[in-house]
């Protein structure tokens, strides 16, 4: 069913979209999970934060202001992933993930962080396909290098070296708003 | 401060690329965890949305599984008259004789293209109505009241009739609908207490067409005898849009009393 019509009803509060939305969206939100997880924990434990992320996507059905659903399903599970690995004490996925960027300590941090996603978003637009694609999959959807190579037909070392190049422009992006970063490790 | 890309790109949902496959078996699963914690959660809220809107808990005893009563059930069926059945005809109902209407007049149809028969365990006392949430374009016809409860909208364009909603309201034990024209069934799913019947009917060749091909949607509830009826001219998916941005309820209003034989009567889009 049009994605649109389904975001309708899940705001009108139609408890029947469930399953239409599950039946849509289970295999997207079990693979992004799955790359998150899968190296922490089994298939249970990865149904589990896929139904949670329904669940709550049901819950929080009257602050959905998006609408792209597909975004916000992702984003959510994302999020209960990414929650579930840290009750379980394992480590994120991504080695090559962190950025030191230095920001004066302040209060308005959150407002900050908001900003940086803001200039993210740009950057990442400015990528040219692949490179855009690569990025996403990559940071996004937690792709497996080697996956997204397979995916679109490239060799992996062309992957990660795309993947570099989209790092290196993020922080151009950043340093020329004010903020300078670096990679670093937690 | 130490930040992930990971979080950063939070707002970066690729919307146009797609990971993982669907499996049926992984959905039901993931269907029935819900399930589960929906019922720990949210029984009351259910419960309460229940009587609200006839299509959402119909659809919701299909997808949860919820507890079938034991009820006689009205039915829908549908055929296409074969070649050899001859015309379709019935008699039609017309005359009102001390406050009921009889049945006088045998009608026949040539140009039948598909024929809906219902049985009713019992006579409907009432008469259906619905509201729409949703309209691709304002009704020209139709009122509704202050809440939007109606039983007809209709929409005429002035070359076209992209729509027109109606209740059916003489459903009786063995009545007949026909529809015209070259016929085919789009979709025919059973949502709980709803039958949802999705047909087409290509009406080029029929003796008097006014127009090429309309598209039907019938919503009849098992439970009440009730039937909806969305007709137009827009496509299948607008008018599935329809349906499923619209409230059904008991209207309030008696059934029109008939006797005699079991009734025929048309489904036209200009009508209803």
């Amino acid at each position: 069913m049009n994605e649109k019509r389904l975001l309708r009803r899940l705001q009108r509060g139609d408890e029947s979209v469930l399953p239409e939305l599950i039946r849509q969206y289970s295999g997207y939100a079990y693979a992004i999970a799955s790359n998150i997880l899968s190296h922490a924990m089994g298939e249970e434990d990865i149904e589990e934060v896929v139904s949670d992320s329904f669940l709550s996507i049901w819950e929080n059905r009257e602050n959905i202001e998006t609408e792209i659903l597909k975004a916000y399903l992702a984003a959510v599970v994302r999020n209960k992933a990414k929650t579930a690995l840290r009750k379980h004490h394992a480590e994120e996925p991504l080695e090559d993930d962190i950025l030191q960027i230095s920001i004066p300590n302040q209060p308005e941090q959150k407002i900050l962080l908001s900003e940086l996603r803001e200039i993210a978003h740009d950057a990442v637009d400015s990528l040219g396909e692949p490179d855009r694609e690569i990025f996403q999959r990559y940071y996004f959807l937690y792709q497996k290098t080697e996956d997204i190579a397979e995916t679109l037909g490239l060799k992996d070392a062309t992957v990660r070296a795309k993947l570099s190049r989209g790092r290196k422009r993020l922080k151009v992006y950043l340093t020329e708003r004010g903020f300078d970063c670096e990679d670093t490790h937690y | 401060m130490k930040t992930r890309i990971t979080d950063l790109v939070l707002d970066c949902c690729p919307a146009d690329i797609d990971i993982g496959e669907y499996d049926d078996e992984l959905a039901t699963r993931i269907i029935d965890r819900v399930q589960a914690g929906l019922g720990v959660k949210n029984q009351p809220h259910r419960i309460r949305k229940i009587p609200r809107a006839f299509l959402i808990a119909a659809v919701l005893a299909l997808a949860f599984g919820t507890v079938a009563f034991a009820i006689a059930e009205y039915t829908i069926s549908l055929r296409k008259p074969s070649v050899d059945e001859g015309l379709v005809s019935g008699f039609r109902y017309e005359e009102v004789v001390d406050g009921k209407v009889w049945n006088s007049r045998i009608l026949a149809f040539p140009d039948a293209g598909m024929v809906f028969t219902f049985t009713c365990p019992e006579e409907m006392t009432h008469t259906p109505e619905f509201r729409c949430f949703w309209l691709p374009q304002e009704a020209t016809e139709g009122i509704t009241d202050e809440q939007g409860w109606t039983k007809r909208l209709f929409c005429d364009s002035g070359d076209s009739i992209p729509y027109c909603i109606s209740t059916i309201d003489s459903i009786s034990d063995g009545l007949q609908l026909v529809l015209s024209g070259d016929v085919s069934v789009v979709k025919e799913e059973r949502l709980g207490e709803w039958e949802l019947l999705e047909v087409t009917s290509d009406c080029s060749k029929l003796i008097y067409p006014t127009y090429d091909r309309a598209n039907y949607i019938l919503l009849f509830q098992k439970t009440t005898g009730y039937l909806v009826l969305i007709s137009g001219e827009l496509d299948m998916d607008t008018l599935e849009h329809i349906a499923y941005e619209m409230e059904i309820r008991e209207s309030g209003i008696p059934k029109v009393e008939h006797t005699g034989d079991p009734l025929i009567g048309t489904i036209d889009l200009a009508r209803g």
